[in-house]
């Protein structure tokens, strides 16, 4: 588990972090949303142990992380801009990932290069974005660390590429201890892979929620009635989020459980409804708006 | 998949060969500027030698090429800097920071591993090419097995050089948040101090009157790792001397400034990439300095350009070098140029300082001037006149080839011993009785401008304490001619001011010169002889009074040299100094007058108007001659007689004063103004004409001479 407590981080003048405090629990993808300047890569470069926190503590596996070797083990680091040494190619990368990570896989590392067509002769200055991250991605899954922390890594992945690095994530979960943590200002980039969720807005962490725990508590039903005044009396006892009315159909965004809405509708005879799944952008909306955040600027 | 767990040990060992590997490029561009430096410059400075000389070369040779190798020297310096900008230059990049310091790998292995390749990748090279530089050597002929110590202690020496200057360029780039700040606190680490001590100096030589530079340093190595070392070098490279200060000194600096930088690495903020200074609390400091200072500079240079070398050029100097230095450095600093106007009050506060840095010395607040001990706080003094050691340089002896090197830069008949030498023997020379040198000091404070009768008198106050202070007095022989008399008593002063009187009792060659021509004759001694002349002279000496050179002039001077190769200095031989005479006559030597040899003279006469240093120029420079034989058109402007008259020569001999041969100021002869005489000689030893310039002793121009002063009243107007 990475424990982040009640940290904190000052640039000259500027707080990025401002004391957020949450954890990432093993098993799990974290998704770490928030604008441009929300502290996203901050707080992923305290995490792994490149800035020292001004404020609070952070553990990795009830281990401080930074400046000490056996927790910076758990943590494979792919920052926004990646760096390669100059006129390295991946082979060189590789032989030097060997030395400093002792379970960093070599042959898997050849399998995977040699999948996604990357040209090991050439060097890596000369690839594109696109495949410098796929590089990364692919040395950070075999670098055989329990965590990896991604900062962006699928900003400018083409959706082909995404899918393939979602695939890979879930491939290793379930194949060993594998915690990814992906940080992003894009919700809809996350929203099929993501099980916990922080939320981040001028270094302050606004919510950090379980994905599935949210969804049990709030969902979305479209719904005909026959009369008006039906419609009133099913939703005069719920908790309304949202209500949309078209002509006749009404779609309503409701906290609360799902019998609770189910019930409530059924109760009335309505000529049609149905639940519909919600997104995590919707999700995020009731729950910020709880807070009284306007999460159009929270989320851009 | 099998674990493959690395010790430590292991890790750094890989980490650093595989640094190396990654900037072996540059430990190429070290090892080709090394080349040059080492090997290369060996050879072409040894066929350069031997293309010179036909003397085998000396054993001490690469030993002593070794110590001055300028180039070596600069390259280490270089090379130390390029060095730590490469190794520790990644902290100035984001991306670069991300990648290593999310590495497991911990802060002081990545700092060590990459400290020393900085280290490898120059003293590999070096090591490889001082050997080879050695071996060039011998394969030209250097045989250096009695230096082999010494040589291989100075390539350890030079190796520690590299590692401290490292060091510093290390901190500064640590200290730093960019390539360009790293420029500015590398030049400011290694040179603040020097410019510093500089300046001070500088300060001091222009505005304190009775400053002497004694070379000493106001901080050791004027605080800089650059200088510190060089000193060191100098020291060992000249003498072979490394004494228990410096080595510590060089120890203690190997082993601090790595555990500095290494302590900077650690503490480093890994977000200061792409500020200024990676510490801010460094960058108050450094521009203050540096702002102040360069204040302070530019007003010295505009006051030097100036005419009359005006305060307002001092003053409006340092208030635009501060304004444009401290513009320069928030730019660097901040890295923004819209950022030049910043802290504006900082600016104001150094602008400030600068100026009243500058006030303690153009007013001297500190009383420097005016500062005289008094006789309880003296232990004792050294003191030296320059109106008593005017023209013969009699307190240092030469080599023949130092000699030599002097006559190559016309310096030979003047003060050619440095102001530290001078020092050195003024802090030896104790004289006890200090009231002639305070009171001598105390009349210069009245004297406020300079004229033709003043000279310098440099005094060495040594205080009970043990501090010894310099300092340098403007004084007239004219006004103080008991105390100069006091003075030039003391057995203490004579025997600095005349070395023969120390000199021991080993049979030398002795020589004879008449103090007009470079002609000698030798005196063949045999060593009881020489003895007899050597204590006789020296006794003769000791007695020599100021009257004495007031009222008579030397009619010959000895010489006694060592061995072959060495220069020696003339020491005056008086008429009154019979014993001696008389000795030489025994021993063969005829003394003539060489006055009596006057045979043609030329005078020059021209009206004075005030007294003015340019009344003393002999007579073809006064009329703007250099060529002898251009003395035959004299320039209308000046009154000009020729004669050969066998009578008016007769006259003209018994009032004539030498301007050459004379060692005293020629104020004290008292001399009358405006007259020149440029006269005419035979050799009676060699036959060989020598013409030699004069001046008519006061009160006494002959009558047919007065012609020209009136000549000169008719020319005027």
């Amino acid at each position: 588990m990475i424990d982040v407590r009640n940290v904190s981080k000052c640039f000259e003048n500027t707080l990025a972090v401002d004391r957020v405090s949450f954890q990432i629990k093993e098993g799990a993808v974290f998704g770490l949303i928030g604008i441009n300047g929300s502290g996203k890569s901050s707080l992923l470069r305290l995490m792994s142990g490149i800035y020292r926190a001004d404020e609070g503590v952070i553990l990795v596996d009830d281990q401080q992380v930074f400046d000490h070797v056996p927790a910076k083990k758990k943590i494979f680091y792919i920052s926004d801009e990646q760096y390669f040494f100059e006129n390295a190619t991946l082979v060189d990368m590789r032989n030097y990932y060997r030395m400093i990570y002792e379970d960093f896989d070599s042959g898997r590392y050849d399998r995977m290069v040699r999948d996604v067509e990357l040209d090991p002769s050439k060097k890596i200055h000369t690839y594109s974005k696109g495949m410098r991250k796929q590089l990364s991605m692919i040395a950070g899954v075999c670098a055989g660390t329990k965590y990896m922390l991604c900062d962006e890594t699928f900003d400018g992945l083409d959706p082909v590429m995404r899918q393939m690095v979602k695939n890979l994530l879930a491939y290793e979960m379930t194949h060993r201890e594998f915690t990814p943590v992906i940080a992003s200002h894009n919700m809809r980039e996350l929203e099929d892979i993501c099980d916990h969720v922080g939320l981040l807005y001028k270094g302050g962490m606004l919510l950090s929620r379980d994905v599935e725990d949210m969804k049990l508590h709030i969902h979305k039903a479209q719904c005909v009635f026959r009369e008006e005044e039906d419609a009133q009396k099913a939703f005069e006892e719920l908790e309304l989020v949202s209500h949309e009315c078209r002509g006749s159909l009404h779609t309503v965004t409701v906290r609360g459980h799902r019998e609770q809405l189910v019930s409530a509708i059924t109760a009335q005879n309505p000529v049609f409804y149905e639940i519909l799944p919600l997104s995590l952008e919707e999700i995020f909306i009731s729950e910020t708006e709880v807070a009284g955040y306007d999460i159009k600027k929270i989320i851009g | 998949m099998i674990s493959k767990k690395l010790s430590a040990r292991k890790l750094f060992e890989r980490l650093l060969a595989q640094e190396c590997l990654r900037n072996i490029w540059a430990g190429g561009i070290f090892t080709i500027a090394l080349i040059f430096a080492l090997p290369v410059s060996v050879a072409l400075d040894l066929g350069q030698y031997m293309q010179e000389t036909s003397v085998s070369i000396p054993e001490s040779f690469l030993l002593e090429f070794m110590s001055r190798n300028e180039w070596l020297y600069l390259m280490i310096f270089i090379m130390a800097a390029a060095a730590a900008l490469l190794e520790f230059g990644y902290l100035f990049s984001r991306s670069k920071v991300d990648f290593y310091h999310s590495l497991p790998i911990s802060r002081g292995m990545q700092f060590w591993y990459r400290y020393l390749t900085g280290f490898v990748l120059f003293a590999v090279p070096y090591v490889i090419l001082y050997g080879s530089a050695v071996l060039v050597g011998i394969a030209h002929g250097a045989i250096i097995v009695g230096y082999m110590k010494e040589l291989a202690l100075l390539a350890f020496l030079y190796l520690v050089f590299y590692w401290i200057f490292y060091s510093v360029s290390a901190i500064a780039v640590l200290l730093a948040g960019s390539y360009l700040s790293s420029i500015i606190t590398l030049l400011f680490l290694h040179f603040a101090g020097p410019v510093f001590c500089a300046l001070f100096r500088e300060c001091q030589s222009l505005f304190f009157q009775t400053y002497v530079d004694t070379g000493r340093p106001l901080l050791y190595g004027d605080g800089s790792a650059v200088t510190i070392c060089l000193e060191v070098l100098n020291r060992y490279g000249t003498t072979g001397y490394y004494d228990v200060f410096s080595t510590l000194l060089l120890f203690g600096m190997a082993v601090l400034l790595p555990a500095a930088a290494s302590a900077l690495f650690l503490k480093r903020p890994a977000e200061k990439t792409g500020c200024g200074l990676a510490y801010p609390a460094a960058g108050p400091v450094i521009s203050f300095l540096t702002v102040t200072m360069i204040g302070v500079m530019t007003g010295i240079f505009l006051r030097s350009m100036s005419y009359n070398n005006s305060d307002f050029w001092l003053y409006l100097g340092i208030v635009a070098g501060c304004i444009i230095m401290h513009c320069i450095m928030q730019m660097v600093l901040q890295l923004d140029f819209r950022a030049f106007f910043n802290h504006r009050l900082s600016m104001m506060i150094c602008t400030g300082c600068a100026v009243i840095f500058m006030c303690i010395f153009r007013f001297d607040l500190t009383g420097f001037d005016t500062w005289l001990p008094s006789e309880a706080e003296l232990d004792s003094a050294g003191v030296s006149l320059s109106q008593l050691e005017y023209y013969r340089n009699y307190i240092k002896e030469y080599t023949q080839e130092e000699y030599e090197k002097m006559l190559d830069q016309e310096t030979v008949f003047s003060y050619s011993y440095t102001n530290q030498e001078l020092c050195s023997i003024l802090s030896q020379m104790n004289l006890k009785n200090v009231q002639p040198i305070l009171r001598m000091a105390e009349k210069s404070m009245e004297i406020e401008k300079w004229d033709d009768d003043c000279g310098t008198m440099v005094v060495c106050f040594r205080l009970k304490n043990g501090r010894s202070v310099y300092r340098c007095y403007t004084v007239k022989i004219t006004d103080s001619f008991a105390e100069c008399s006091e003075i030039f008593a003391m057995d203490r002063y004579k025997e600095s001011l005349y070395p023969v009187l120390t000199r021991g009792e080993e049979n030398c060659t002795v020589w004879i010169n008449n103090g007009f021509s470079e002609n000698k004759m030798k005196l063949s001694l045999d060593d009881a002889q020489y003895i007899t002349l050597l204590r006789t002279y020296k006794r003769e000496l000791k007695d020599l009074t100021m009257e004495t050179m007031c009222s008579e002039e030397p009619v010959l001077y000895l010489e006694f040299a060592q061995s072959q190769n060495d220069y020696y200095n003339s020491y005056p031989v008086y008429p009154s100094f019979r014993h001696t005479l008389t000795l030489l006559k025994g021993y063969g030597y005829e003394q003539t007058s060489v006055y009596d040899s006057i045979y043609k003279a030329r005078i020059l006469y021209e009206e004075q108007s005030e007294m003015d240093s340019e009344s003393y120029l002999t007579g073809s420079e006064a009329a703007g001659f250099t060529e002898w034989d251009d003395l035959s058109s004299a320039s209308s402007q000046y009154n000009t007689l020729w004669t050969e008259d066998e009578k008016q020569l007769e006259v003209l001999k018994s009032c004539l004063v030498s301007a050459m041969a004379s060692n005293i100021n020629l104020t004290l002869k008292s001399v009358e103004p405006g007259f020149h005489v440029t006269a005419y000689m035979t050799d009676t030893e060699t036959g060989e004409e020598m013409v030699s310039d004069f001046f008519i002793e006061k009160g006494k121009v002959p009558d047919f001479l007065e012609k020209l002063k009136t000549k000169a009243g008719q020319n005027v107007g």
